[in-house]
C-alpha cells in the first residue's frame, strides 16, 4: 500500500570532495516512493557524483543517505545493490568479453535471485540449473519489454547505442530493485528513442512501481516525466520542486536553462 | 552436443593409449603423464586469467607449493603420499586465499607484476631453505604415488591416476565457466564497478577463483612430484609461471580446450626438435607473437575456424549438386 | 666489519644503484608515454652487454663499439614498437603483458643463439689497476659508471624539461587524449619512448659488462629490480625511479654482505608487493578507473 509520505530514499547533507575539488557541498532531498524524480544541472554539478556516493561506489565525506529508513552510507556497493538500488551508467558499462551476448548481461542483474558460488555451482547443479532456466524465462520476457527480444543472443557491440541502453535498463530491471538510479540515459538518442525511452520509464513506473531518480540534461524528456526535480550548480542543490515550479525558478534559468527556455519551452 | 561426443572420443582415447603404447615405448606413457600435469596447469590458469580477467604470474609458486609439500612429507617424514597431497591442498589453499585478498586489489600491470614477484619470492625460498627442500641441489628419493597400498610404481599406472585428475580438472572447469558462476567471472573481467552495483562481490569471487586455481596447480604440483622423484627449483620459478600463462595465450584464452592444447603443443614441440633444443626459446617467442598479432583466439581459435569452413564446405555441397542438376532440366 | 668493508659495499652499491636506475628510469619512460611495462626491457641490458662483448673482441675501440651497441638496441628497440607494440596498444593488458614476455622469449633465444650459455666479461673502459681507497678496491670501471649514468640522467632531465619531444612526452604521460587534442602526436611519443627506453637498459648492461659476467639469461633480474624500483619510484616518477634505483642497490650491497641473496630477494620482492599495495589503496575510495582486464 502506498503512503502519499513516504519517502524511500533520503540523501541528507551530502558532501563529497576529491583532488582538492568539492563536488558536492552539502546536497539534502528526498525521494517519494513510486514517484519519478530528476536531478538536472550544469555539466560538472556533481550529479554523477551523487548517484556514486547513493549506490556505494564512493564514500561521502560527510552526510547519511537512508533507504527505506536504513542507513546505506558508505556500504559497498554490491550490498546496496542487493538491498534494491540498480542503476545505469553515463558511458554504457555492458560486458562484451568472453563471448557474453545480450541475454548474458541481463541475467548478470538477476544476481539477487541466482547469487552463486563455487561450490554452489559445482556441487547443487540441479537446483542452479532449475534457477537458472527460470530467470532466463524472465530475462526474455524483460527484453521482448523493451523491445529487443530477438536480439538477445547477439553480442552487445552489434547494438546501436539507443539499444544498448535499453540493454543496460534491462539488466538493471531484472533484479526488480525498489528504486532505479539512471545516469542520462538518453544521452546520444535521437527523438525517436528518446520517445520510446520515455515511454518505457512511465510503463515500469506503472507495471512495477519502481522509484525513478534520473540525472538527465534532455529538458523535454525531464519535464515530460519528472513529477520532481532538484536543480545542482557547482555541486550546491539551488532549487527543488515541480517541473512548473522549476521553469519559472529565476536561478536555475540563469545557471542552466537559459532566457529563451523560457520563451521556447512553455511548461505548464 | 557435438563436442560431447568429441569429448567422449577423446576419453576413449586416452584411456587407450596406455594399453597400446605401454609395452613398446613406456617413454611415450611417461611424456603423456608430464603432458597431463601442464594440461591441470594451464586449464586452471585460464579459468584465473580468461576468465576472471587477473592476469597472474605466479601460477608456478602454487605448482612449487604442491610438488614441495607432497616431496618433503613423504620423502622426508614418510607420510603416505594422499596425506601429503592433503597437506598440499589444504596449505596452498590457505596460502591463495590470504594472497588473494590481498594481492587482488591490485589491477592489470601491477597484478602481473605483483604475481611475478610471488613467484620469484617462493623460488627464493625453495632455494633459501636448503635444509629442508634440498635447495638448489634437489629434493630427492621422493616414493612413488601409492594408495590404499597399492604403488603406482608403473608409469602405465601413474598414467591413469594423472589424467584421472586431468578430467576432474577439466571437467570442473568447464561446468564453472559455463555455470552462473562463470557468468559473474565474465561480468567482474568486464567491468568490476558495474559488477559491484549489479550485487557482484567482486572481491570475494576474485578471491575464490584464485584459490580454486591454485589449489589445481599445487595438485598438479603433488603429482608431479610423486612422477619425477626429485624435485629442482628451476622447475619452479618465474619461468615456469611465464611458460604456463604463454600455453594458455597460445592454446586460447578464455576457451578452456585451448590452453589444454596449448600445454600439449609446447610441451610436445620439444621433443620433436631435439637436435634444435638452442631454438625453443626463440621458437616459443615467435610463434607466441604470431599468434598474439594476428588470431590473438589461439591454437583452439583456429581449430574452430577450420572446423566450421569444413563444416560449410560439407553443407554447401549437398546444396550445389542440387543447384546442378536444376542446370540439366531443359528449360521450356 | 671494519671501515674497508663498508667503503666496499659502498663501491658495490654505487654499481648497483646506477644500474638500477638506468633500468628503472628505461622502465618509467615507456610506462609513462604508453602506459604499458615492458616486461622485456631485461633483454635489451643482455644486449647491450654481449654486443660490447662482441664488438670489442673483434677490434673495435671502445668508445665506437659503445655508439655502435646503443644505436643497434635503439634500431631494434624502433623496430619492436613499430611492429609489435603499436597494433595491439588497444588490446587487453593481459595481451599485451604477454607480447612483452613473447617479445622477451624471442630476443632471449636470439641471444642464447647468437652467444650460446657461455659468460662474457667485456673490457673495461680505461686500462689501470684498480684504485685503492681506505683499503677498499675500487674498479674504474665503477668511475665510468657513475659518471655515465650521471651523465645520462642530466641529458634526461634537459630532454623533458628543455625540448619540445620532452615537453610532448610529459603531456601525453599526464593526459594522452588531450595531448593529441592539441596536436601532439601520440604515437611518435611511444616511438621515441621505446628507443630512449631500450637506450637506456642497453646502456647498462654496457657499463657493467666488464664487471661482472653477463650470458643470454642475465636481464631478467635487473629488470626484476628495475620494477621494484619503478613501484617504489612512483611507476611515473623519473626522479623517483633514479632515487630508488639508487636506494635499492646500496640495500642490496649492505644486505648481501649479512644475509643470503636468497632471502635478499624475498625481502626486495615482498617490497614490491606492498608497495604496489599500497599504491592502490591510496587511489582506492575515488571513482575506480579500470585498469585491469579490459
Amino acid at each position: 500500500m502506498k503512503r502519499p509520505d513516504d519517502n524511500i530514499l533520503r540523501v541528507e547533507n551530502v558532501v563529497k570532495s576529491f583532488h582538492g575539488v568539492t563536488a558536492v557541498s552539502d546536497v539534502s532531498f528526498d525521494v517519494k516512493r513510486g514517484s519519478i524524480k530528476a536531478i538536472i544541472g550544469p555539466n560538472g554539478a556533481g550529479k554523477t557524483t551523487l548517484l556514486n556516493v547513493i549506490s556505494g561506489i564512493m564514500r561521502p565525506n560527510a552526510g547519511r543517505i537512508y533507504f527505506n529508513n536504513n542507513n546505506i552510507t558508505a556500504l559497498p556497493p554490491p550490498v546496496i545493490a542487493l538491498k534494491g538500488i540498480g542503476r545505469t551508467f553515463q558511458l554504457i558499462k555492458l560486458f562484451s568479453v568472453n563471448n557474453a551476448s545480450v541475454l548474458d548481461n541481463v541475467l548478470l542483474g538477476a544476481n539477487r535471485k541466482l547469487n552463486p558460488g563455487i561450490l554452489k555451482s559445482l556441487l547443487l547443479r540441479s537446483r542452479m540449473n532449475k534457477q537458472e532456466r527460470s530467470v532466463q524465462d524472465t530475462a526474455l520476457k524483460i527484453l521482448k519489454f523493451v523491445g529487443l527480444g530477438n536480439m538477445a543472443h547477439f553480442s552487445p557491440l552489434a547494438l546501436s547505442f539507443g539499444s544498448q541502453r535499453m540493454v543496460e535498463l534491462a539488466r538493471s530491471l531484472i533484479g526488480e530493485p525498489a528504486l532505479l538510479l539512471l545516469d542520462e540515459p538518453a544521452s546520444g538518442l535521437n527523438d525517436v528513442e528518446v520517445e520510446n525511452f520515455r515511454e518505457t520509464l512511465l510503463a515500469i513506473q506503472q507495471a512495477w512501481g519502481i522509484t525513478i531518480l534520473l540525472i538527465e540534461h534532455n529538458m523535454k524528456l525531464v519535464m515530460t516525466v519528472a513529477e520532481d526535480i532538484v536543480v545542482v550548480d557547482f555541486g550546491q542543490k539551488i532549487a527543488e520542486g515541480t517541473p512548473a515550479e522549476i521553469g519559472k525558478n529565476p536561478q536555475v534559468i540563469r545557471a542552466y536553462l537559459g532566457e529563451d527556455y523560457m520563451k521556447r519551452e512553455v511548461v505548464g | 552436443m557435438k563436442t560431447k561426443f568429441l569429448l567422449l572420443f577423446v576419453v576413449l582415447l586416452l584411456a587407450a593409449y596406455p594399453i597400446v603404447m605401454g609395452k613398446s615405448s613406456p617413454y611415450s606413457v611417461a611424456i603423456m603423464i608430464v603432458l597431463g600435469v601442464y594440461v591441470i596447469l594451464a586449464v586452471s590458469l585460464d579459468v584465473l586469467v580468461g576468465f576472471a580477467g587477473q592476469i597472474s604470474l605466479g601460477h608456478a609458486a602454487f605448482f612449487a607449493i604442491g610438488a614441495y609439500t607432497s616431496g618433503i612429507f613423504t620423502a622426508k617424514y614418510d607420510l603416505p603420499p594422499i596425506l601429503a597431497l592433503l597437506i598440499g591442498q589444504a596449505f596452498s589453499g590457505s596460502l591463495a586465499w590470504l594472497i588473494g585478498v590481498s594481492v587482488l586489489a591490485l589491477r592489470g600491470y601491477y597484478l602481473a607484476m605483483a604475481t611475478l614477484g610471488l613467484s620469484a619470492i617462493v623460488y627464493s625460498l625453495i632455494v633459501g631453505f636448503q635444509s629442508v627442500t634440498g635447495g638448489a641441489s634437489e629434493l630427492r628419493d621422493i616414493p612413488p604415488f601409492s594408495l590404499f597400498g597399492f604403488s603406482f610404481d608403473e608409469y602405465v599406472y601413474y598414467y591413469y591416476v594423472v589424467w584421472a585428475v586431468v578430467c576432474l580438472v577439466v571437467g570442473s572447469s568447464l561446468l564453472l565457466v559455463k555455470s552462473s558462476f562463470g557468468r559473474t567471472l565474465t561480468a567482474i573481467h568486464g567491468d568490476e564497478t558495474a559488477a559491484g552495483t549489479l550485487g557482484i562481490y567482486c572481491d570475494k569471487i576474485k578471491t575464490s577463483v584464485f584459490v580454486f586455481a591454485s589449489m589445481f596447480a599445487a595438485l598438479a604440483g603433488s603429482l608431479y612430484a610423486h612422477y619425477t622423484s626429485f624435485l629442482a627449483p628451476d622447475d619452479f620459478g618465474i619461468f615456469t609461471s611465464i611458460h604456463i600463462l604463454i600455453m594458455v595465450f597460445l592454446g586460447g584464452i578464455g576457451t578452456i580446450y585451448g590452453p589444454a592444447l596449448g600445454a600439449i603443443f609446447l610441451k610436445l614441440l620439444p621433443e620433436f626438435t631435439h637436435s634444435f633444443r638452442d631454438y625453443e626459446l626463440l621458437v616459443n617467442g615467435l610463434i607466441l607473437i604470431t599468434v598474439l598479432v594476428f588470431t590473438q583466439k589461439g591454437l583452439w581459435g583456429m581449430f574452430l575456424a577450420m572446423r566450421k569452413r569444413f563444416m560449410e564446405a560439407f553443407r554447401s555441397s549437398g546444396v550445389r549438386k542440387r543447384e546442378e542438376e536444376m542446370d540439366e532440366e531443359p528449360v521450356i | 666489519m671494519d671501515l674497508s668493508q663498508i667503503i666496499q659495499f659502498t663501491f658495490s652499491g654505487l654499481t648497483l644503484g646506477s644500474i638500477y636506475a638506468l633500468m628503472a628510469v628505461s622502465l618509467t619512460i615507456v610506462y609513462n608515454a604508453s602506459k604499458v611495462i615492458s616486461f622485456s626491457q631485461g633483454e635489451f641490458f643482455v644486449f647491450g652487454a654481449l654486443m660490447m662483448v662482441t664488438l670489442t673482441s673483434i677490434g673495435v675501440a671502445i668508445p665506437i663499439a659503445l655508439v655502435l651497441s646503443l644505436v643497434m638496441a635503439a634500431a631494434l628497440g624502433a623496430l619492436i614498437e613499430r611492429m609489435l607494440i603499436k597494433p595491439i596498444l588497444g588490446s587487453s593488458v593481459g595481451t599485451i603483458v604477454t607480447m612483452t614476455i613473447a617479445i622477451s622469449l624471442a630476443l632471449r633465444g636470439s641471444a642464447l643463439l647468437t652467444w650460446g650459455r657461455s659468460s662474457f666479461v667485456s673490457q673495461p673502459f680505461s686500462q689501470g689497476e684498480p684504485l685503492r681507497i681506505l683499503g677498499a678496491s675500487l674498479q674504474l670501471q665503477v668511475l665510468w659508471i657513475c659518471g655515465a649514468t650521471g651523465a645520462v640522467l642530466l641529458l634526461i632531465w634537459l630532454l623533458f624539461e628543455r625540448t619540445k619531444v620532452g615537453l610532448a612526452m610529459r603531456a601525453c604521460s599526464d593526459n594522452s587524449l588531450g595531448a593529441s587534442l592539441v596536436g601532439i602526436s601520440v604515437r611518435r611519443v611511444n616511438f621515441f619512448a621505446w628507443i630512449f627506453g631500450s637506450s637506456m637498459g642497453a646502456l647498462a648492461g654496457i657499463l657493467v659488462a666488464p664487471l661482472y659476467f653477463v650470458q643470454y639469461a642475465s636481464g631478467v633480474m635487473p629488470m626484476l629490480s628495475g620494477f621494484v624500483a619503478m613501484a617504489i619510484g612512483g611507476m611515473t616518477s623519473t626522479l623517483g625511479a633514479v632515487i630508488a634505483g639508487m636506494v635499492l642497490g646500496f640495500l642490496e650491497a649492505y644486505g648481501i654482505g649479512f644475509i643470503s641473496s636468497q632471502f635478499a630477494d624475498v625481502i626486495i620482492f615482498t617490497v614490491l608487493i606492498v608497495t604496489l599495495l599500497v599504491r592502490t589503496r591510496l587511489l582506492a575510495g575515488e571513482a575506480s578507473s579500470d585498469e585491469g582486464g579490459m
